[in-house]
């Protein structure tokens, strides 16, 4: 429950940032940055919690984004009914990359995870008639409510919705036999199968679960940008959505969160007088140092200057 | 009756025969020992009776239903429960915690339920948490519950991986060696939880090698060397068999 408090906090402090700005190209960024607070927190319950690893989360935000567009677009759909088809695919595509997994770990499972992402990418570039390809998919619409575009404030409202769902869901599962089953799993495969659990389904629904959160990611990007095109579903991407899980605390609640927006933020600090050249790379050893001197990731350290001031006790029971 | 048997059950890991051709037998209710020399295949007959292992050839029964090839968490949930020679515990989760894994096949609530937190999953957390305690209790850990295992004593870890195990309800339990390297006092509380455990109906598989335990709880016990059954019977006739004394002491 304490958690829970610290997760809502920390959301509702980022809940008022559309009142004190009106600079929209900030507005969009913050909403990338839920976007990938999403997607991230997909990661963390996958890796985390359920000890898997993926390297080809752009896969699934590929799909979530061509599969939304393709649904309004195309098939003039809704971009609710769009949004929902891009988790649907991607989960059902989650469910098939978590086959490998019963037998991989480590290192030769994140190299299918990574053929995965290429595989999607192949397909964003190969299959023009629904993806558009190399020169894009154009004319995805934005948010709207009857004949009413929603301002980029109003957006993050939404988005700031959804994230907080996402995190009550993940918050609720983890609080389970479920969460407790996965952490178990995370820890010897053998001895939670012997407590008869079948491993196979619990890989199968964290691969899901991550899978469906990043289809959300996507889709809900594709009806930010406007349009689409190959480059944000590339491989360095996925590395970079799994950096962003690290750096907020991969078996942290609140590290999806942290690290999704921290590293959508931090390259735009970066962006100073003179410097401008060298961001990308400040911003990567950056990440690098944290990785060494802060391998729980920031979400623990926030979460415990957030004990301090609030005198809550920390406990050993991380499901209960 | 036996509650368990094997038929023909070999075990190869390459040109290694770790279990040759056994035929065993588990009678139900009763603590039966299985012993030999370092090697012989004590634990992979467990890690092959519990699915651990896939079985090379032959046949695991367990109440006349095949078992052999089952996935472990099937095997498990049909109410056979295990222990590790090398303690594997959930270093992650804390005590209880631990327990109530293995309490997961028994939660009928669905995701659904468990995020919206319905009253039903309620009842269902708190019940199976006083199940958990009282299998604290059973084995002297419920002062420890909410602690992490990483660094408790090496027979309350064992303890705790009991409990664990009794968490399945199981009818079969398989122990692979639940008192080496303890204290005696220690050792004491292990041999007196098996007799509680038999008392409550539960079979028990024990792989032991000292031979006061094995004297003091089993009902029968089988004797293995090199992977083959070499003696059975009760303690008393087993300890002067001559292929017994051959096997253990390395004579010609
Ligand atoms: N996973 C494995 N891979 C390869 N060989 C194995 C494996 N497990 C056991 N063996 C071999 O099978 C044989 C039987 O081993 P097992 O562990 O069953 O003996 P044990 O009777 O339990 O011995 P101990 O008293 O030392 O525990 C040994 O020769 C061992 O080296
Ligand atoms: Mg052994």
């Amino acid at each position: 429950m304490k958690k829970l408090i610290f997760v809502v906090g920390a959301i509702l402090l980022i809940v008022l940032f559309p009142i004190f700005t009106n600079n929209s190209y900030h507005l969009y960024l913050m909403n990338r940055a839920l976007i990938h607070a999403i997607l991230a927190t997909g990661l963390v319950f996958l890796t985390g919690f359920a000890g898997q690893i993926s390297l080809g989360q752009a896969g699934f935000y590929a799909i979530g984004a061509y599969t939304s567009a393709y649904f309004t677009v195309k098939l003039g759909m809704p971009i609710t009914v769009g949004v929902i088809a891009g988790i649907v695919i991607s989960v059902v595509a989650g469910f098939l990359l978590s086959i490998p997994s019963f037998k991989l770990k480590a290192f030769f499972l994140s190299l299918v995870t990574i053929a995965f992402g290429q595989i999607v990418w192949m397909l964003v570039i190969n299959l023009t008639p629904i993806t558009g390809g190399p020169s894009g998919f154009f004319g995805i619409p934005f948010y709207s409510v009857g004949n009413n575009m929603l301002s980029f404030g109003q957006v993050f409202w939404l988005f700031g919705g959804l994230l907080f769902v996402s995190v009550f869901i993940m918050y609720r599962i983890k609080h389970s036999h479920f969460g407790r089953a996965m952490l178990a799993m995370n820890d010897d495969d053998v001895a939670t199968e012997t407590c008869g659990i079948s491993t196979k389904r619990l890989k199968m629904a964290a691969f899901g679960f991550s899978a469906g959160l990043a289809g959300l990611a996507g889709a809900l990007y594709a009806h930010l940008a406007g349009f689409l095109s190959p480059e944000p579903f590339t491989f360095f991407e996925s590395s970079n959505f799994v950096a962003m899980a690290v750096v907020g605390g991969l078996r942290h609640m609140s590290g999806g969160v942290v690290g999704g927006i921290g590293l959508t933020l931090l390259p735009e600090f970066l962006r100073f007088g003179g410097w401008e050249n060298y961001y990308l790379m400040v911003t990567s050893i950056i990440v690098i140092l944290i990785i060494i001197f802060v391998p729980m990731g920031l979400g623990p350290i926030l979460e415990s200057l957030f004990r301090k001031i609030f005198r809550l006790k920390r406990s050993n029971t991380k499901t209960l | 009756m036996d509650i368990l048997r094997t038929e023909n059950m070999t075990k190869r890991f390459g040109g290694v025969v770790a279990n040759d051709n056994l035929s065993i037998g588990i009678p139900k209710g009763q603590i039966t020992a299985l012993i030999g020399p370092n090697g012989s295949g004590k634990t992979t007959f467990i890690n092959v009776a519990t699915g651990v292992h896939p079985i090379t050839s032959g046949k695991v029964y367990f109440k006349d239903q095949d078992i052999s090839g089952m996935d472990i968490n099937k095997i498990s949930r049909l109410g056979i429960a295990r222990t590790f020679q090398k303690i594997r515990l959930f270093e992650n989760l804390s005590v209880i915690e631990n327990v109530l894994v293995a309490r997961k096949p028994f939660y009928k609530s669905g995701p659904m339920s468990v995020v919206l937190g319905t009253p039903k999953f309620r009842k269902e957390e708190k019940e199976n948490k006083e199940k958990a305690m009282e299998l604290l209790k059973l084995v002297g850990l419920e002062d420890r519950a909410y602690d992490s295992p990483t660094g408790m004593a090496y027979g309350l870890r064992r303890c705790l991986e009991i409990a664990r195990a009794l968490a399945l309800e199981p009818q079969l339990m398989f122990l692979d060696e639940p008192a080496a390297g303890m204290t005696r006092d220690e050792f004491k509380v292990i041999m007196d939880l098996m007799m509680i455990l038999k008392e409550r109906g539960i079979t028990i598989l024990l792989v032991e090698h000292t031979m006061d335990f094995i004297k003091a709880v089993a009902d029968w016990v089988y004797v293995l060397n090199f992977g083959q059954v070499i003696a059975k019977g009760k303690f008393d006739d087993i300890e002067k068999d001559p292929l017994v004394l051959k096997a253990y002491l390395g004579e010609d």
